[in-house]
């Protein structure tokens, strides 16, 4: 790690070196973001690692041009949005799909089948939902973004993500009863 | 457990430790960015593209007809001489850009002595005073001789002549 480290330092010594540090800064924080939205399509840890490095490989490509970089975790969502999207269509005869419980209540050696089962439903529920109120509710149950967050994210107004999560939980209850 | 709940906590999932340094190596190992290599393609182009709009402007142009005989060839001005007047022949000056063929050689132009002597002198001459109002002979000053009819001869009439 280490050694990785040293060489991108390496690599950024001369006058771009404050635009590289400006990518490593936004690097660091938005890594959670990207493989948190890459694993809520995939829910494959280590797919979502890799699709998640793919879009910061095309950030960084990209990262001189981009304008606003205020924007930047908002181009790195939808990016890494799509290219799950183009991996998990790409990887249909995946079936064995790491159990989001086994994910995220790791520690917890107990759970029970009922919990599995109520996991799988509920992935299944959002898999159903449109894309649009799919990305909606899950970025507002991510990393406790609020409404006013979850537009800036993707790009349209805040009325526009209330109505998409007031749609998005209400098919949800309807696909989930 | 509301859904949001759930959904909150299927979501709370952590990449690995090496995630990041893995992104670095990656991004390390990559080239340099796009607009790097743009510039250093676009250089070379805008070099190019320079070099061939001068070359296509210290090109004389030439109109070709249908059979590829050049119908007018730009050819450079001669310098201005000075005056010749005591030259003995007109000189015909080659056009500066030998690299044009010619389809045919061109006939010379015949022109009377007297008459390329007195055209060497209006061009290369000493000015006319055209600015003085012409001074010439009177119409006063002009004789006329008046003319002189001889009669027609007659005959007798009635004799043939």
């Amino acid at each position: 790690m280490r050694e990785a480290a040293e060489t991108l330092a390496i690599s950024v010594s001369g006058p771009d070196a404050e635009l590289e540090r400006d990518f490593e800064t936004r690097l660091v924080e938005s890594s959670t973001l990207a493989f948190r939205v890459a694993f809520s399509v995939l829910r494959h840890r280590q797919d979502a690692e890799d699709v998640a490095q793919e879009a910061f490989t095309r950030a960084y490509r990209g990262f001189r041009q981009l304008r606003d970089r205020n924007r930047f975790r908002s181009w790195l969502v939808r990016t890494t949005w799509r290219l799950a999207l183009d991996f998990q269509r790409g990887s249909r005869r995946r079936l064995a799909r790491e159990s989001v419980v086994e994910a995220t209540t790791a520690a917890d050696v107990a759970e029970t089948v009922l919990q599995r089962e109520r996991a799988r439903r509920l992935w299944a529920a959002i898999d159903a939902l449109p894309e649009k109120l799919r990305v909606a509710v899950v970025l507002a149950n991510m990393q406790e973004h609020d409404v006013a967050e979850v537009a800036a994210l993707l790009d349209v107004p805040e009325g526009t993500v209330k109505s998409r999560l007031f749609l998005a939980r209400q098919r949800l209850k309807e696909l989930l009863q | 457990m509301t859904i949001d709940q759930e959904l909150r906590a299927a979501l709370s999932v952590e990449p690995s430790p090496e995630f990041v340094a893995r992104v670095r190596t990656r991004i390390a190992n990559q080239p340099q960015p796009r607009g790097w290599r743009i510039w250093w393609l676009a250089a070379p182009a805008a070099a190019a593209v320079v070099m061939l709009a001068a070359l296509f402007v210290s090109r004389p142009a030439t109109v070709v007809d249908s059979q590829g005989v050049p119908l007018l060839e730009s050819r450079t001005l001669p310098a201005v001489m000075a005056p010749n007047v005591a030259a003995p022949k007109l000189q015909v000056h080659e056009p500066a850009t030998p690299q044009v063929a010619r389809a045919k050689p061109e006939s010379e132009v015949m022109i009377d002595r007297a008459e390329a002597n007195a055209l060497r002198r209006l061009v290369f001459g000493p000015p006319l005073n055209i600015d003085q109002p012409y001074v010439g002979t009177t119409l006063a000053a002009i004789e006329i001789t008046p003319l002189a009819i001889e009669p027609l001869p007659i005959g007798s009439e009635g004799v043939r002549q």
